[in-house]
């Protein structure tokens, strides 16, 4: 008798090879193409900033007379606001503008991404709602363009396993690493915040692809820097829980923030105001703010760039465009500006993180440390909630400004004001999008998956349904052919689910009808059930099947077996292992 | 009655003035000892010895050189055939109508696209100009400076700064060395936030800094230890060699890569002087090909000539204020 254990099934070292410099090259190519889209994106915006005259530059080139600029400052964002709620609501298969919630949704959920013209029309409707001086982000739209180019490898037939999760993974790798020159950054934020694991498959080609978009941006266009500064030393030791409170109070910010962003949008839902007005009310609105509060609009870059420098801005000033930009924020994205939400949350955060400071230095002066370092803490601990990536924001600091000391205070606040948050609002904003659209990821992706799964696509195929008219004889003969021991029985006219029967209580050779012989079954599932909230209520079920009625006019769909829901649950495990697991 | 030979001889000597006037070139290049020194050796010298035309400088201070439309008035009246301008001075007269149009596309600095317009200038043609910071090497040999922030931190970087009043970027120093990249240096500069940032940078250093007349001030007061750190004019030198003069009595090292301010000047034709055209178009032919216009900028800030040509009225004024506080 052999003792030989069982062989591991193994690939041909050739076939291996093969497999991974497939996929590192697929990495290589999407974070080439997906850093260049992204730089360019980014060119164009500051381009049409230039050309709309939006930019402060722009308009001290232009030499146009006040009352020209301020027909120009609201006559741009109130076209940009109508032509992009017509880009939205008449160009887009979607009806809605896509998003990094989207790419969350198609990797955790394994549901495949928005259809590539939605993806197409709102990239450039925030394109042209950056351009045209929304308050919005350019970082939720390059996520977007790299998850969209990343995702174009559904097309080839590769036979790679899990390659639709890698290839976003990796567009969204250059796409970060490409925007915050922070290639570690990039390849931590697409497995921390969108594909949720670390596995081989796809860390190798999404550094490939950080490295690349890092390279187009740092080497090849010499892309700036998010925050160029000398922060120097944490002057004392206690002042790190100065960082712990800074993150307390910047999770109250972030809250407020995203809170704000989503009771906008519901406001503007409940007005029922139709798509091109409502861009219109948002376009000049925007204008009006802009004439009278530049700092708070476009971007935020050159302000975040001000509030980095101690002394540009009063605590009054701080405050009043910290709040004046999360309202600008929350209005333009509701009322229907396209774009992000990553860039003003850096910019919420740079000014709390200077008046975090500047309130402290009354109190405490000459026993801070500098000025930047709060700010940058402010910073992230403000934004890392947003986007529900802690550890990437940390290393952004890090990164950028290679000072460990910096990274260590940015990572006690940032940790802190995620603890808070996720108590109190959820891992992230887009999280709680989803949550909103019935995926909830709170508990883990093999659960948002359970729930993604509807048990009508597990019903049994030869179940032995029956209308009530039927002979007991032809019922029994049938239950011991295919050996099921309960049976379900419709009405003949209407096909409602009307019972079931035991195979036990039918007599052998009877012609009886059935009918007199069914029962009410205890547990029912509709068409929307799903195999989590079925699994929930097996515990108590004894019998051979549930019935599947359609909420609807109470038809049977069919019936779905114990055994059916629980192999559908473990093949969702074995799957999630494999994918978690999977080498190149 | 004359002979044939004379009267030969006499055309001959009537024209000869003709001749004379037509083989020399007057300049009118704005800049101290140094500059025209380095400009003499490295670009006039050569060009007289390449082509047989000589060049008469008439030099003109940094502090004179202030009014282009002055300047201008003047070349004519002395008969200047090149009048050196400052790149934004040359935009300036050009878009007033003041001078012949030579129309140059420009491209934006860092950009995929070019610009939507194209700005139309009036030089025959550009020299590149590198400023940088040095600072004395025995000054500071344990805390070495590195970065342009180190110019504005006393605390770390102690010792009187030499800088001269006319030095271009100084403004635009102000703000990289908080940390604003190149870049986006004149956006922030579009503000009256950022022009009053800059300015307050500077009012942090006031007390260190010596305003010298020219550069070449500020070198020699290098030179003798008299500064520990300042900018200085490196020429169309820009990269290579570390130190700036060879005279220079104390070794002196450049703050780092970023801490240079590269900008243009313009040689505008005046059409008023008497060289001939073909002498000028030698001139020019020859000063296209030559090191003095085809040198590359090397890193650090570039100064938008076309900012400070078209800003805005308010700024303009703040800016004035500011420099006349320096004198």
């Amino acid at each position: 008798m052999s003792t030989d254990t069982p062989a591991v099934p193994t690939r041909p070292a050739a076939a291996m090879a093969k497999r991974a410099i497939t996929v590192l090259l697929v990495g290589l190519i999407i974070g080439t193409v997906t850093a260049f889209i992204a730089i360019a994106f980014v060119e164009t915006v500051l381009w049409l900033n230039d050309v709309l005259l939006i930019s402060a530059y722009a308009k001290v080139q232009s030499g146009f007379a006040f009352w020209q600029i301020a027909l120009i400052t609201i006559s741009v964002p109130a076209l940009g606001g109508l032509i992009v709620a017509w880009m939205i609501s008449r160009a887009a298969p979607t009806k809605r503008p896509t998003g990094p919630p989207d790419v969350i949704q198609a990797v955790q959920l394994q549901s495949g991404m928005p259809d590539n013209k939605s993806g197409v029309v709102t990239s450039l409707a925030a394109l042209i709602s950056l351009g045209a001086g929304a308050s919005v982000g350019q970082y939720g739209p390059m996520v977007y363009i790299g998850a969209l180019i990343g995702n174009q490898t559904k097309r080839l037939n590769l036979a790679i396993p899990n390659l639709s999760t890698v290839s976003i993974a990796c567009g969204v790798a250059a796409a970060i690493a490409a925007a915050f020159n922070a290639p570690i950054a990039g390849l931590i934020f697409a497995h921390e915040a969108i594909v949720r694991h670390y596995s081989m498959q796809s860390f190798a080609p999404a550094t490939v692809a950080a490295t690349s978009g890092y390279v187009v941006a740092n080497v090849i266009f010499d892309r700036p820097p998010l925050f160029l500064i000398q922060p120097g030393e944490i002057l004392q030791g206690s002042e790190f829980l100065l960082f712990a409170l800074l993150g307390l109070c910047a999770a109250a910010i972030s809250i407020l923030y995203m809170r704000t962003i989503l009771r906008t949008a519901k406001f503007a839902r409940e007005l029922n105001i139709s798509p091109l007005p409502r861009g219109l009310i948002a376009g000049v609105g925007l204008g009006l703010v802009t004439l009278w509060l530049p700092e708070i609009t476009g971007v935020g870059q050159f302000t975040m760039r001000f509030a980095t420098i101690d002394g540009a801005f009063s605590a009054f000033e701080l405050g009043g465009l910290m709040l004046g930009k999360i309202a600008l924020t929350a209005f333009c994205l509701g009322f229907g500006f396209v774009g992000g939400v990553f860039s003003p949350a850096l910019v919420v955060g740079a000014l709390f993180g200077g008046l975090f400071w500047t309130l402290l230095s009354i109190t405490m002066p000459d026993t801070l440390s500098s000025y930047s370092i709060y700010v940058i803490c402010g910073m992230m601990a403000v934004t890392s909630p947003v986007i529900g990536a802690p550890l990437t924001t940390i290393l952004i600091v890090f990164e950028l400004t290679r000072s460990y000391d910096l990274a260590i205070a940015s990572m006690i606040a940032v940790v802190f004001s995620n603890l808070v948050t996720y108590r109190f609002f959820g891992r992230s904003l887009f999280d709680h999008q989803l949550l909103m659209k019935g995926v909830d990821l709170s508990q883990g992706r093999d659960q948002a998956r359970l729930s993604d799964m509807r048990v009508c696509d597990y019903a049994a195929e030869d179940a032995p349904i029956f209308s009530e008219t039927t002979s007991q004889q032809e019922v029994l003969q049938y239950l011991r052919k295919t050996g099921w021991n309960e049976a379900y029985a419709v009405d003949s006219e209407t096909q409602k689910f009307i019972g079931f029967l035991r195979a036990v209580d039918l007599e052998a050779g009877s012609e009886t009808p059935i009918a007199g012989k069914l029962q009410i079954s205890d547990l029912s599932f509709d068409e929307t059930t799903s195999v989590r909230q079925a699994m929930e209520k097996l515990s108590s079920f004894v019998g051979d099947a549930i019935p599947i009625i359609k909420s609807s006019d109470g038809s049977l769909v069919g019936v779905v077996t114990e055994g059916a829901i629980i192999q559908s649950y473990l093949n969702l495990a074995a799957d999630l292992r494999r994918e978690e697991n999977a080498g190149l | 009655m004359y002979g044939k030979k004379s009267l030969v001889f006499g055309l001959i000597l009537s024209g000869l003035p003709v001749v004379a006037a037509a083989e020399q070139l007057v300049l009118g290049i704005i800049g101290d000892t140094t500059r025209i020194a380095y400009l003499d050796k490295t670009f006039l010298q050569p060009f007289t010895k390449s082509t047989g035309i000589s060049v008469k400088i008439a030099s003109i201070s940094e502090n004179d050189g202030g009014d282009e439309v002055e300047l201008f008035k003047r070349a004519s009246r002395e008969k200047w055939d090149f009048l050196t301008l400052d790149e934004a001075q040359a935009l300036r007269l050009c878009a007033a109508g003041d001078l012949a149009p030579t129309g140059t596309m420009r491209q934006r600095q860092n950009s995929l696209l070019p610009e939507i317009s194209k700005a139309v200038t009036c030089h025959s043609f550009k020299e590149p100009r590198t400023e940088t910071i040095v600072y004395n090497l025995n000054a500071y040999q344990r805390d070495i400076p590195d970065h342009i922030s180190a110019f504005f931190d006393l605390e770390r970087f102690p010792g009187k700064r030499a800088v001269a009043l006319q030095a271009p970027g100084l403004l635009e120093m102000a703000l990289m060395a908080q940390g604003v990249p190149a870049s986006q240096v004149y956006h922030l500069l579009s503000t009256t936030r950022g022009v009053e940032l800059a300015i307050g940078v500077f009012a942090q250093v006031k007390s260190q800094i010596i305003w010298t007349d020219d550069h070449a001030e500020a070198e020699s007061l290098l030179a003798d230890g008299s500064a520990t750190m300042g900018l200085i004019e490196t020429g169309a030198k820009t990269d290579g060699d570390a130190n700036a003069s060879p005279e220079s009595v104390q070794p002196l090292n450049r703050l780092g890569a970023t801490s240079s301010i590269a900008h243009h000047t313009s040689w505008i034709p005046t059409a008023a002087g008497e060289g001939s055209v073909t002498a000028i178009g030698q001139f020019i032919e020859y000063a296209e090909q030559a090191n003095i216009s085809t040198v590359q900028l090397g890193v650090g800030i570039h100064r938008d000539a076309r900012w400070f040509a078209t800003v805005s009225p308010n700024i303009k004024t703040r800016l004035d204020g500011w420099s006349a506080t320096l004198q």
